[in-house]
């Protein structure tokens, strides 16, 4: 049975889900994101590498407006996303209220409500964009619950939780809104080591059913094993893009090449006497 | 010592029943005061927070302007000064007035430092759930910001209790006015000003305590 309700459910295009053209992202004077492009296909799971600092956080934070593209295009489940500053108030907050409804996201820290206990952390939000009556999204999120072993925990409020248990969730939170891509944006690198596991599993299990997502991770067995493809980001532009078995294993980019022999061998970093890629 | 306590108690008793119905009505005007406020605070946190200029700006004003002059004299502002535009209102409702937007500015900022508690990606969590705005600040920071704001607020209300003594000065016949009066025929004012402290004391305590144990009660839930 798939931990997703409904993987792709409803896409209305056979193309990409996600399409991201020539996208831009200035701070002030700092460019962040130079001109990237990219198409995400419903089903695909996509890992997002690069240093510290290269626009990794920026480039998924433009896919759900999170920020605003200076400039490029989002084109996502066949329909182009209006943004900007000249959209009137209230459009703009109902472009961005269904967009996100649609675009799940999970960050470092879990962000779990903590006056809220688990179930109602993750019935919430479908609860309050209607997605059913209220038994059938409280039925649908206990399954959730179910699925990753924490249905007893239902009515425990966050504080009481582990961190991977938080994480995980954090994660089917997002899941119970059907969303149509995942977004995660190092969901592992705040865990205790012993955790890690806990959380990669589930999405490694999430990837083999089907959800489509967009991983930043350091984890680098983990985008090999997991994601379809990976992309290696340096300094706002995207250097390196292909399964993730060439692009890890064999990069053509000097960047990426350091970048792999850091991450990997983490020791080797000052006898190697290696610079900041 | 004894017989001192005798004399008072025999000095007071008479007037115990007025000047419990008085703080009965101090009691009514602080209930008012301190609903209007909470409304006029939240309005006025919610702008100041809003990242609007349009909006943030009034706010900064108000509360600069209410923080900065004396509540006596935003009293006499609303009860002596707008009757020459023609905005009359009895002492009772321009007092609560008066009182309710001071009490609401120390109460916007007071909500303000609670919502500045809140980390953000409490907010953002719920905004890439898809909740609007309005919902994650109501569903998702309001109800973690009433919590940590409960001991700030019971001292907020303690002072606009204490407050309403200063409506005197417009002829509402509360506790501090009322017992004025009884002072101004019994030429006994040590007695009864002790005892209207006193009175107030036990109001004043009674809330801060109350609202201690509401705030525990919120507590033990997460
Ligand atoms: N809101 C902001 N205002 C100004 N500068 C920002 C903002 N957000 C990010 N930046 C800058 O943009 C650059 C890219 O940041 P980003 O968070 O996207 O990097 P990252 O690849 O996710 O890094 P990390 O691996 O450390 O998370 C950094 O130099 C950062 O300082
Ligand atoms: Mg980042």
């Amino acid at each position: 049975m798939p931990l997703d309700p409904s993987p792709q459910g409803g896409s209305s295009t056979a193309g990409p889900i996600l399409e991201l053209s020539d996208i831009r992202k200035k701070f002030g004077a700092l460019e962040v994101l130079k001109g990237v492009s990219l198409a995400v296909s419903p089903g695909e799971s996509l890992a997002i590498i690069g240093a510290s600092g290269s626009g990794k956080s920026t480039l998924l934070r433009c896919v759900n407006l999170f920020e605003q593209p200076t400039s490029g295009q989002i084109r996502f489940d066949g329909r182009d996303i209006e943004y900007g500053d000249d959209l009137w108030f209230w459009k703009r907050e109902r472009i961005l209220r269904d967009l996100r409804r649609e675009v799940g996201m999970v960050f470092q820290s879990y962000n779990l409500w903590p006056h809220m206990t688990v179930l109602e952390n993750i019935i919430e939000a479908p609860l309050q964009a209607g997605l059913g009556r209220r038994a059938e999204i409280v039925g649908k999120a206990e399954e959730l619950l179910q699925k990753i072993g924490m249905y007893e925990k239902r009515n425990e409020y966050p504080s009481r939780l582990s961190g991977g248990q938080q994480q995980r969730v954090a994660i089917i939170r997002a899941l119970a809104m059907e969303p149509k891509i995942l977004l995660l944006d190092e969901v592992t690198s705040a865990l205790d080591p012993e955790l890690v596991g806990e959380v990669l599993e589930l999405i490694a299990q999430l990837a083999a059913e089907g959800v489509t997502m967009l991983v930043v991770t350091h984890e680098i067995a983990f985008a090999r094993d997991v994601s379809d493809r990976t992309i290696f980001v340096h300094k706002g532009v995207i250097e390196e893009e292909g399964p993730s078995a060439e692009v890890l294993g064999n990069p053509g980019s000097e960047h990426a090449q350091r970048f792999l022999r850091r991450v990997l061998h983490p020791n080797l970093k000052k006898a190697a006497g290696v610079s900041d890629v | 010592m004894f017989d001192v306590i005798q004399d008072w108690w025999v000095v007071v008793l008479p007037y115990v029943p007025l000047l419990l119905e008085a703080a009965l009505f101090v009691l009514q005007i602080t209930v008012c005061v301190v609903l209007l406020s909470w409304v006029v605070g939240l309005v006025v946190a919610l702008c100041r927070a809003s990242g609007v200029k349009l909006l943030e700006w009034p706010a900064r004003f108000f509360i600069w302007f209410i923080r900065g002059t004396p509540a006596l004299v935003q009293i006499f502002i609303i009860y002596f000064g707008l009757p020459q535009f023609g905005i009359k209102m009895s002492p009772f409702v321009a007092g609560t007035l008066a009182l309710a937007l001071n009490g609401g500015s120390y109460v916007a900022e007071i909500i303000r430092g609670g919502l500045i508690g809140i980390p953000n990606g409490q907010r953002e969590s719920a905004l890439a759930l898809g909740l609007s705005r309005a919902t994650a600040m109501r569903r998702v920071i309001l109800p973690q910001v009433v919590r940590v704001i409960i001991p700030p607020i019971s001292n907020e209300i303690a002072s606009s209790l204490k407050n309403t003594s200063l409506l005197s000065t417009i002829t509402l016949m509360e506790l501090t006015l009322q017992t004025e009066v009884i002072v101004a025929s019994t030429f006994r004012p040590f007695e009864f000003y002790i005892f209207t402290a006193l009175i107030y004391l036990l109001m004043t305590t009674t809330c801060i305590y109350g609202l201690q144990i509401m705030e525990r009660r919120f507590a033990v839930r997460y």
